[in-house]
């Protein structure tokens, strides 16, 4: 039986593994169908092969001039033109800088904004120089820290009749995005604490 | 050679060119069908290399890139000029089997360019199979690696990409076992 086309094929490529490698030689040089057929995809490689490319060394050559022309510029840490010489070296500092005019705009745009948020920056740090909120003592039976059940039940004894200022700490500070600290750390005891205290 | 892993320096790069120039540019020769074309397709992908300091682990894997860069290049650039050049192509190949026909001579003599008119008209994934093997002299394995396809699947395409150019040449197989 003989071997499918596609495996001819492939050993035509040399890409058949040693075992069947040699079986494969074997059936061919007994067989006129599959020998043909092997010649057939090897004389194809060769004549595709043979085929002249005749300008290939000048291409090549040509091809390393161009490159040589590439390092060069690279070394010079700018781009080659697409034709003309070799660029000068050691220009990098003379040379003038040219922008597309979007290309500009957005440059400034982004400027412009980095400016803003750096002077907003410096704001923001003198704010902290502004004065801690108004405040009063609430004394609820002399307690200094008072939980807001504590502060409910006072009022409540006292019939609401009472004039009543909350005094936040002192150190109140608001942070970039507007969120007051106080919110996420409040310098209140926990209730336990002061509930267990107090009978 | 490209011992620090990252981009390579200008020596790397000219030893790169040395080793792999030559067969780039026979490859994106068969492959655009132009060899104006394939010279600056192969310059091309050289310029990325240079300009953007692509990093390579290795010689092989600045190989396979510049192998896969050209190849997509030259298909490019071979599919742009594809379907008007075809339609030349089909008409010249028709005139001429008509009238040379007799003179089996001339045919034989014209039997590379038919050969290379053949190729052309190859589908593009069989066409970069059997290009990247018998002109880049590639094995089954690298030419997986560059296109991305399994061995097996390179092993399939080139025997179809033969097949069906000896069909077009008229010597295909008589029959399929």
């Amino acid at each position: 039986m003989c071997p499918d086309r596609g495996l001819l094929s492939a050993y035509a490529d040399g890409e058949v593994p040693s075992p069947w490698n040699a079986r494969i030689a074997e059936h061919v040089a007994g067989c006129a169908a599959c020998g043909s057929a092997l010649e057939r995809y090897a004389s194809l490689g060769r004549r595709l092969s043979s085929e002249p490319l005749p300008n290939e060394k000048a291409i090549v050559a040509r091809g390393r001039e161009r490159l040589e022309r590439e390092l060069a510029a690279r070394a010079a840490g700018r781009t080659a033109p697409a034709f003309g010489s070799l660029p000068r070296a050691g220009r990098a500092w003379g040379r003038s800088l040219s922008l597309p005019l979007p290309l500009a705009a957005a440059a400034a745009l982004v400027l412009f904004l980095l400016a803003g948020l750096t002077t907003a920056n410096l704001l923001a740090g003198g704010r902290e120089a502004r004065p801690a909120l108004a405040a009063a003592e609430i004394a609820p039976e002399g307690a200094e820290q008072a939980s807001m059940e504590r502060i409910l039940r006072y009022l409540d004894s006292q019939n609401a009749q009472v004039t009543l200022t909350i005094n936040l700490p002192s150190e109140t500070d608001f942070g970039e995005a507007g969120t007051p600290v106080i919110v996420r750390a409040p310098k209140v005891r926990p209730v336990q604490a002061a509930e267990g205290e107090a009978p | 050679m490209f011992s620090s892993g990252g981009p390579p320096g200008d020596e790397d790069l000219r030893r790169l060119y040395d080793a792999t120039a030559p067969m780039l540019v026979r490859v994106a020769c068969r492959i655009a069908g132009s060899e104006e074309a394939a010279e600056d397709i192969v310059h091309d992908a050289f310029v990325q290399i240079v300009q953007k300091r692509l990093p390579f682990p290795s010689l092989d894997d600045a190989k396979y890139w510049l192998i896969r860069v050209v190849k997509n290049g030259a298909l490019n650039y071979a599919k742009r000029r594809g379907r008007e050049a075809r339609a030349y192509e089909r008409w010249w190949r028709g005139e001429r089997e008509s009238s040379a026909a007799a003179d089996e001579g001339l045919l034989k003599g014209e039997s590379a360019e038919e050969l290379k008119a053949a190729l052309e008209t190859l589908p593009e994934g069989l066409k970069a199979v059997l290009v990247l093997k018998e002109y880049g002299g590639l094995n089954y394995k690298e030419i997986g690696r560059v296109l991305g396809i399994s061995e097996g699947n390179v092993k399939v395409r080139a025997f179809r990409a033969r097949e069906a150019l000896l069909a077009r040449l008229g010597e295909g197989s008589k029959h399929v076992s």
